[in-house]
């Protein structure tokens, strides 16, 4: 079966599997040099989690949720590239050679063909497991981050355990929501920190990164 | 019963009404079902089939599929459903005397 809106789905040069930061820019770079793609993805609106919803959201959280952020504009706008056909709400779950990609929108399923396909289905970041981690209430910082970008909900009293960037990032956007976490334990240790001490010449080289950060 | 949301909501508004386990939800139009149902005050949406111990959204991108329901009959993800007035949600393995919610 194919979906209503596609003319002719045999007839596409790329599909693209995910429109996120890569997706969007895969779908739209190949569309504006003339091919025709197919740009499938799961949410209703375009953006991955990093621009999550932010058609919608950059104009009513833009600040709280910084430039960064709003930035992803620039890239959803560019899906109405003529050529371009972005499918929402569809869920990808077989890949086989041709490529033959099929995927499903509520309970229907769709079957696109092109001879190139590029996954961009992003990354969840590796969770900690540790007693308790599967208690309702217990989330990523990913998924604590999705709920101020789409749903405007901001945890109370919170505590964040973990490491990497993204932790603080998620600490510092409930700060400026006025729900600061009660705690941020950061899991890095002592010889970790001295083992990466290393990477600091080649890390300052790229400094607009660490300034980001 | 009242329960104290865990959340701050930034832009509260409330709109369309749906069942959940038999009570009433209240939540903005298009809402994230998941969404809604922790500013609701539910945190348990599903009981895991082999222990019975609660589960609740993980990670809210339509990976870990902790957050399995039902919605008018079907298993789907709350994290990837949007919220519809009059939709008809169920907890999976739900134990007696589950949560109570707040609208």
């Amino acid at each position: 079966m194919f979906p209503a809106d596609m003319p002719d789905d045999r007839d596409v040069d790329l599909i693209v599997v995910g429109a996120g930061p890569a997706g969007m820019a895969a779908a739209t770079v190949a569309a504006e040099a003339g091919a025709k793609v197919i740009l499938l993805d799961e949410q209703g609106l375009a953006g991955g989690q990093i621009y999550r919803d932010v058609e919608r959201v950059a104009e009513v959280r833009g600040d709280l949720l910084g430039p960064d952020y709003v930035a992803g504009r620039e890239l959803t706008k560019r899906l109405a590239t003529p050529g371009l056909t972005h499918i929402r709400n569809a869920a990808v779950w077989m890949v086989e050679l041709g490529y033959r990609v099929t995927y499903s929108v509520g309970q229907t399923s769709y079957l696109v063909q092109a001879p190139h396909l590029i996954l961009a289905s992003g990354a969840i970041e590796r969770p900690m497991p540790l007693p308790g981690w599967t208690l309702p209430g217990v989330m990523t910082a990913g998924a604590a981050q999705i709920l101020i970008k789409q749903s405007g909900l901001a945890l109370k009293r919170s505590v964040l355990v973990g490491s990497g960037p993204l932790l603080y990032l998620v600490a510092s956007q409930l700060t400026r929501a006025g729900t600061p976490p009660i705690a941020l334990l950061e899991t890095q240790t002592r010889s970790d920190f001295l083992v990466s001490l290393r990477h600091v010449v080649g890390a300052l080289r790229d400094w607009r990164y660490l300034v980001k950060g | 019963m009242k329960i104290d949301s865990r959340f701050l909501e930034l832009t509260p508004s409330k709109g369309v009404e749906f069942d959940f386990d038999g009570q009433t939800v209240c939540a903005p139009d298009g809402a994230n079902l998941a969404a809604a149902l922790l500013a609701a005050g539910v945190s348990s949406l599903r009981w895991n089939a082999v222990s019975g111990s609660p589960r609740g959204a993980y990670c809210l991108m339509g990976a870990c599929f902790e957050c399995l329901v039902k919605i008018d009959g079907v298993s789907v993800r709350a994290c990837q459903q949007t919220v519809k007035a009059g939709m008809l949600v169920t907890r999976l393995n739900h134990p007696q005397g589950g949560e109570h919610v707040s609208s």
